[in-house]
């Protein structure tokens, strides 16, 4: 990294993020008229709502407000066992709000964490979270720690981030 | 290959790693709950009359019920003092000192805490030894989680590697008291594996930049330890290393004194290794010592045997080599499978056997029971005339693994 | 770089870089937000962004973790010094490159230029193992090594004075000897073993990792570095030289004086060790900033390590494209204090770091048990008795019938045996000499190297053998140590220089954000 450019990203990585204003009444409104209602939310769904409202830890904003997740970026593999696959495997894709996103890595915990703590993935199913490709600096880098789990293991146990992790979560 | 016992919830949250006493007569276990356990097996004359493995020692963690069953069934059992709140993070590795004594756990907390094991102290009334698992000495140093101990052969030399990128090297004194006689910097990332050389003083670690580094004293050089090669770009994360078991090695195995030179110059000079990644491939290196005659030579050479790109689907995070002369190996992953492998003589692999879903669960760690040693000459005898010991033959092997799921399997593992 | 081929002090510092990625650490990015609104959830987004400083941090902090009201903090601008950076491990690689650009032979040479253009002085003192370093690379002897350097920085870069650390080290020593001894009469068994805190290498990774109980047995004696900076800032010896009369103005011998003219005074030091860098921003060795805010001037403005000084000087003979350094001109050094010219390497040292062990050993000894006539071969007396504990590099010292029993502890590892004896308390010395290097800092990181393995080795040997040559002149050393003595009891006497003239203060450092959030 070139020194003189530090500051420039050190002071906020990215000041005025574009913000997609949605609320869950008018989304649930969409659901129930495409849909029958009283239809059990799919898997993917249900991922998705468990992480729309993450809060960006740089941010007072959602992830689905600042685009960094929307409904496409849930994907669902279901076992095979002619592919001798014994489970299933949901992948979360989510987009850095911009290229050089310093906290990519602890959004990224954040979805994982909620996930596995609102206990909505069902237990034969693997999770992978990954930062779409192309959209950060180093996003190989991020989605490989991310899905390293004696790295994420250790992350959670650590106090101060996971304070961070629950304060984005919980907001 | 044969579901032999599940010891469901041995450990509450990841249980990550299983270490077999050197006897193969005790199993330790650690894991997420900030538990160590040891695990012996119990003959019962029940109606099949088989051998259960229970726990019989614990330090750490919360208790559990299985604790609370042992403790109602057997109630003089000691479980060591203090058995609550001694590690306050994840116990990610176990590994037992080779005369079977003393155990050495890596923590995430960034300490290596040496755990001794003290028997004969109460013979209750069906003359079984109590076990006491005490905390003797706990080496500070490293910055971040510890992920992983290995003593080296003879036991003078103890390996740890860590998040902080380094590895350091610990020699033990008689009083179970370390010193630190080296600190590798090299890995440019999180170390995440170790495996000492079966016959010399050489470790290899790897880890989360994907290189193997194999590190070795340098005579030349006042005896420090410094790298003699690297093997890089293989793996995406290196997770496991093991050496096949020369069986020259396994032979005088025990005895005291024995001269690694001399099994050296007793056996070939090529050792094979096995290397796991994050990719899911299973790679069998074979490594050649240096030619002792050719001056200069120092740096053993490595040439890649066979491969298998997609061993398993996922991660594979354990691989061990089974202690029969003909060598089998054992992987497990991150996609709930256990496979064994056996290498033909086109130098293929082939899958011996495979259970898809092993656990329910990623699972962490394969280990062999190594061989079952004479009972006279073996200090770290837990119970004479064990059942296990007659069933164990040359044709078939005990595996022990266990997952994300807690949970310890015991498979028999029969030879095609 | 420098830095990479730096020993264990700075592989230290790779080591507690714990994040994959060279991003700045959370820690140091602003939050937009002020938590209060936050809480509401309002969201407005209309928080108001500081304005960043160039070539400041703004500083930051996430306001959810540090529970400092809101408000006015969020618009203040805070700088976050090189020295705050270099402190926190969270993006270590990043202040290293900072550190490395700020100390740069380019910034030597710019500090140089713009001190004279100010009619301003400047002054660089040549440490003993680089002039080591240099005799050994270039094959002179460490005499003319240091000629030769002086000539060169004085004629080709345009520096108006080079002087020698040889009354700093006396100066330095002697402090650590009066701390022993006062340490040693206090009877506080918590206070030894006294470690030496000259070691940047050491000091950094103590204040990283170590606890208190530790810390407070390591010296508040300075390292001849700092002593040169304090001299030459706080007390201005060069100040009677008048900046305007000549280029190279003469200096009178003798007395100290404030800098009462508040002459500009460029220091510099050439060092073996890249970490000596950190030691300079530390935040002791500086001056008090002035009231009404305003940076803290560090007494030694930059470092430079022997190799980076080696860079220059090939640099300008290639430029010159006839003379070799072995062809370059002599001239004699100045003097610091008016001790005598002659007295380089002063100083009756056997230790390659400095003779610290050795002159506090013979200082107690004759102060405490009235044995002043130890052997000038100090292994050689009858008296002492030399113990090597596990490796050459872990030595034990004892004088025979008496309690005293010193250690030289050099590199990482036995520096964490030695802690581990501590913690245990089965550590029975009076003073311990630590050094990061293994074989000490003639190994220093920033010695000039060879990069071929053997030769590496080879070179480290003839650097010693040259560093050596030195106590040879062992009777200039009784020539410093009064000057050093008298230099002290001055110091002391000027009624502003309090009894905290400088002192090294180490405290355990706060795990920052920025460390804490690595994973």
């Amino acid at each position: 990294m070139d020194a003189a450019t530090m500051p420039a990203t050190a002071v906020l990585d990215n000041p005025n993020p574009s913000v997609k204003r949605r609320d869950r009444v008018e989304r649930q409104d969409v659901n129930s008229h495409t849909d029958s209602p009283g239809r059990p939310l799919t898997l993917a769904e249900n991922i998705y709502e468990t992480i729309r409202d993450i809060r960006d830890p740089e941010h007072p904003h959602t992830l689905e407000e600042l685009s960094v997740v929307d409904e496409e970026s849930v994907q669902v593999t279901e076992s095979d066992a002619a592919q001798k696959r014994t489970y299933g495997v949901v992948e979360v894709y989510f987009t850095p709000t911009v290229p050089h996103c310093s906290l990519a890595s602890l959004i990224g915990l954040c979805i994982r964490t909620k996930i596995m703590q609102l206990d909505v993935l069902p237990p034969n199913y693997k999770l992978d979270i990954k930062v779409v490709e192309g959209t950060h600096a180093t996003d190989r880098d991020i989605t490989k720690q991310l899905n390293d789990k004696e790295r994420v293991a250790a992350a959670l146990e650590n106090p101060r981030l996971r304070q961070m992790v629950e304060e984005c979560i919980l907001y | 290959m044969r579901r032999v016992q599940e010891i469901a919830k041995a450990h509450a949250g990841i249980a990550w790693c299983l270490a077999w006493a050197p006897s193969g007569r005790m199993l330790a276990s650690c894991g997420q709950d900030c538990a160590l356990r040891i695990w012996a097996p119990a003959s019962q004359q029940g109606p099949n009359d088989a051998t259960t493995w229970s726990c019989v020692a614990s330090l750490g963690g919360a208790e559990t019920s299985i604790l609370e069953d042992v403790r109602s069934r057997d109630e003089e059992q000691d479980f060591g003092d203090g058995a609550r709140c001694v590690f306050a993070r994840t116990l990610r590795s176990v590994q037992w000192h080779p005369d079977g004594n003393s155990l050495a756990l890596a923590c995430f907390d960034g300490s290596v805490v040496i755990v001794e094991l003290r028997r004969n102290v109460v013979v209750n009334q069906q003359g079984r030894t109590v076990l006491r698992l005490h905390v003797v000495s706990e080496l500070r140093g490293h910055d971040a989680e510890v992920k992983r101990v290995a003593y080296s052969r003879s036991g003078t030399l103890l390996a740890t590697c860590s998040r902080d990128k380094s590895v350091w090297i610990w020699e033990s004194a008689l009083d179970l008291d370390y010193e630190c006689v080296a600190v590798l910097s090299g890995h440019t990332a999180d170390v995440k594996c170790l495996a000492w050389h079966p016959l010399r003083d050489r470790l290899l670690s790897g880890g989360y930049d994907g290189s193997m580094r194999a590190w070795q004293e340098d005579e030349d050089d006042g005896g420090d330890f410094g790298i003699v090669s690297l093997v890089a770009g293989v793996h995406a994360t290196v997770w496991d290393l093991a050496y096949e078991l020369p069986f020259v090695c396994l032979e005088d195995s025990g005895r005291d004194g024995d001269d690694p030179e001399h099994a050296m110059t007793t056996t070939s000079q090529t050792l094979r290794l096995a290397s796991v990644g994050d990719e899911g491939a299973l790679v069998i290196w074979e490594c050649t010592e240096p030619d002792p005659l050719k001056l200069g030579a120092r740096e053993p050479s490595w040439k890649s045997a066979c491969m298998r790109a997609h061993a398993h689907a996922r991660p594979i995070f354990s691989v061990d080599w089974s202690p029969a002369p003909n060598a089998r190996i054992a992987t497990g992953g991150g996609d709930d499978c256990i496979r064994i492998w056996r290498i033909d003589d086109g130098n293929n692999l082939e899958v011996e056997h495979e259970v898809l879903a092993a656990h329910r669960g990623e699972v962490n760690c394969v280990a062999w029971q190594p061989r079952i040693r004479d009972a006279a000459g073996d200090r770290a005898s837990w119970s004479n005339g064990s059942s296990q010991e007659e069933r164990q033959t040359e044709e078939s092997h005990l595996l022990a693994s266990c997952g994300d799921d807690g949970s310890i399997v015991l498979w028999e593992v029969a030879a095609t | 770089m420098a830095m990479d081929r730096a020993h264990a002090a700075s592989a230290r510092l790779q080591v507690s870089d714990l994040n994959d990625l060279l991003t700045p650490s959370p820690s140091c990015v602003l939050q937009l937000v002020p938590a209060s609104g936050a809480e509401n959830g309002t969201g407005s987004g209309s928080g108001s962004a500081p304005v960043p400083v160039p070539g400041s941090f703004a500083a930051p902090m996430f306001p959810t973790l540090s529970s400092q009201p809101s408000g006015d903090a969020s618009q203040k601008v805070a700088r976050i010094q090189l020295s705050d950076c270099l402190s926190c491990s969270g993006c270590v690689t990043s202040a290293e490159t900072i550190l490395l650009d700020r100390q740069s032979t380019a910034a030597f040479l710019e500090l140089v230029d713009g001190s004279s253009k100010r009619a301003g002085l400047s002054c660089v003192a040549l440490s003993h193992q680089s002039v080591a370093s240099f005799a050994a690379a270039y094959n002179v002897s460490l005499e003319s090594a240091a000629k030769k350097l002086c000539w060169f920085l004085k004629h080709s870069i345009g520096v108006t004075h080079v002087v020698h650390l040889s009354l700093a080290r006396a100066v330095s020593l002697e402090l650590h000897a009066q701390e022993l001894l006062e340490r040693m009469a206090s009877g506080n068994s918590a206070s030894l073993p006294m470690m030496s805190g000259s070691c940047p290498g050491f000091t950094v990774y103590a204040e990283k990792t170590l606890e208190m109980d530790i810390l407070q047995r390591i010296a508040h004696a300075v390292s001849p570095q700092a002593v040169l900076g304090g001299l030459i800032a706080k007390n201005g010896l060069l100040a009677k030289a008048d900046a305007s009369a000549s280029r190279a103005p003469r200096i009178s011998a003798g007395t100290l004086m404030q800098n009462k003219n508040n002459v500009e005074i460029a220091c510099c030091t050439v060092m073996p060790c890249a970490d000596k860098k950190l030691e300079a921003v530390r935040r002791e060795f500086a001056q008090t900033p002035p009231p009404g805010g305003g940076g803290s001037k560090s007494f030694v403005d930059l470092v430079l390590t022997s190799s980076e000084l080696d860079e220059l000087v090939s640099e300008r003979l290639a430029e010159s494209s006839t003379a070799t350094f072995k062809a370059l001109p002599e001239c004699e050094l100045d003097s610091l204090c008016g001790e005598a010219p002659v007295a380089y390497f002063a100083g009756r040292s056997q230790s390659p770091s400095g003779g610290l062990l050795e002159y506090v050993l013979r200082a107690a000894a004759e102060r405490l048990f009235g044995i002043g006539d130890l052997h000038d071969e100090l292994e050689s007396d009858p008296r002492i008795e030399t113990r090597e504990v596990r490796n050459h590099d872990m030595r034990e010292i004892r004088v025979r019938d008496t309690p005293l029993c010193f250690a030289y502890v050099y590199g990482f590892r036995n520096i964490q045996n030695l802690m581990r004896r501590i913690r245990m308390g089965r550590c029975a010395y009076q003073f311990v000499e630590v050094m990061s290097c293994p074989s000490g800092c003639v190994n220093g990181g920033g010695q000039i190297i060879r990069e071929e393995r053997s030769e590496r080795k080879a070179s480290v040997e003839l650097t010693r053998l040259r560093y050596e040559e030195a106590a040879e002149q062992r009777q200039c050393a009784d020539v410093s140590a009064p000057v050093a003595l008298q230099t002290l009891n001055e110091l002391h006497a000027i009624p502003e220089n309090d009894s905290k003239w400088m002192q090294l203060t180490l405290r355990p450092l706060e795990k920052t954000l920025g460390s804490e959030l690595a994973w």
